[in-house]
């Protein structure tokens, strides 16, 4: 007990020093001057929207995002490969007021999530935002009981998972066919950004929401809504 | 002080709590929420660092935390499930506070 207490002791004061060596880290002025942000400002013009975060995103830093969507995905298939799907939902009747609040709440909710898919071009917003939202959507129509459209398809499912990455590499695999001397090969033209930003965003969208939404049912296609959470059946 | 710096300073604090859970707590989901909050704490960090005087504020550091918080929300959920099941091979699903985790 006591060597415990001496290790909590020497950790609580490794990880304060550690805190005080990154916020005087972050705090030096020249770590709060926008290095990368002027040099998007400039290159605004090519990248075919006007939002800078979505420019950043979907186009100069477009590799990063699509492996930051495999992150999801492999997220997704690791939470799925550890239940079994095949597991029986029980239907019972859900509480009326979560029904009535959420069930009304749901459509506001979902025209907020396809907004802010279609301000990612020039607001705040974007696949990852609409994402989000959409999933959240998905959650709350699973704790009130119903199921989420299309979802029970497997081959819906399988198509929605992975449509976010293999978009992003048919766009890729485009630039690098149709790629021009002087132009960089794995990437889109200033001339067609906007065109793919705009089908990358739909479906990144598409596949964040469904895997958040997978990853909270777990691997059951239902919920069990009087068990709570993401108790098991 | 400006209001940037409070938010760099309180994301500090966060990364220490953060830190210390995670190390020191050995319940796996006190640690997954250890893990947690040191990754608010960057993510308050890069946006308190993303202020500037003129010209709105950098987006880099904008689009880096909008995708960090959805990946770590994902592997905040992967972790959980991995969690549940350690407790379901064990047989309990207890909170106690020891064990060989």
């Amino acid at each position: 007990m006591r060597t415990r207490h001496i290790f909590e002791y020497g950790v609580a004061l490794a990880s304060l020093g550690l805190g005080g060596l990154v916020a005087a880290g972050a705090l030096r002025r020249r770590s709060l001057e926008p290095a990368a942000g002027d040099v998007v400002q400039g290159l605004l013009e090519q990248s075919g929207v006007s939002s800078v975060v979505t420019a950043v995103l979907l186009n100069f830093r477009a590799y990063d995002t699509m492996l930051e969507v495999v992150v999801l995905v492999v997220a997704f298939w690791g939470a799925w490969s550890l239940h079994p799907t095949e597991a029986r939902v029980h239907w019972r009747p859900s509480d009326p007021i979560l029904m009535r609040t959420v069930g009304g709440m749901l459509p506001v909710l979902w025209l907020l999530g396809i907004y802010l898919l279609w301000a990612g071009t020039s607001r705040p917003g974007g696949e990852f935002a609409s994402g989000a939202v959409l999933g959240a959507c998905g959650v709350l129509t699973l704790l009130i009981g119903e199921r989420v459209p299309a979802t029970q398809f497997r081959p819906a499912r399988k198509v929605v998972v992975v449509v976010g990455v293999v978009v992003f590499m048919v766009a890729g695999v485009a630039g690098a066919l149709s790629a021009q001397g002087g132009s960089e090969v794995w990437s889109y033209t200033a001339g067609e950004a906007r065109g793919w930003i705009l089908a990358i965003e739909v479906a990144g969208a598409a596949t964040i929401a469904f895997v958040l939404l997978g990853l909270f049912s777990g691997g059951r296609e239902g919920l069990d809504v009087e068990s709570g959470g993401g108790e098991a059946p | 002080m400006i209001p940037s710096q409070i938010y760099v300073i309180a994301g500090a604090g966060l990364v220490s709590v953060g830190v210390f859970a995670w190390v020191v707590r050995r319940h796996l989901v006190r640690r997954m929420m250890g893990v947690n909050i040191l990754s608010t704490g960057v993510f308050m960090m890069l946006i308190g660092g993303a202020r500037r005087v003129e010209g709105g504020p950098d987006g880099v550091p904008q689009a880096m935390v909008l995708t960090g918080i959805v990946v770590a929300v994902s592997a905040t959920a992967l972790g959980l499930a991995l969690i549940q099941r350690i407790y379901d091979q064990r047989g309990e699903r207890s909170v106690e506070e020891r064990g060989p985790m």
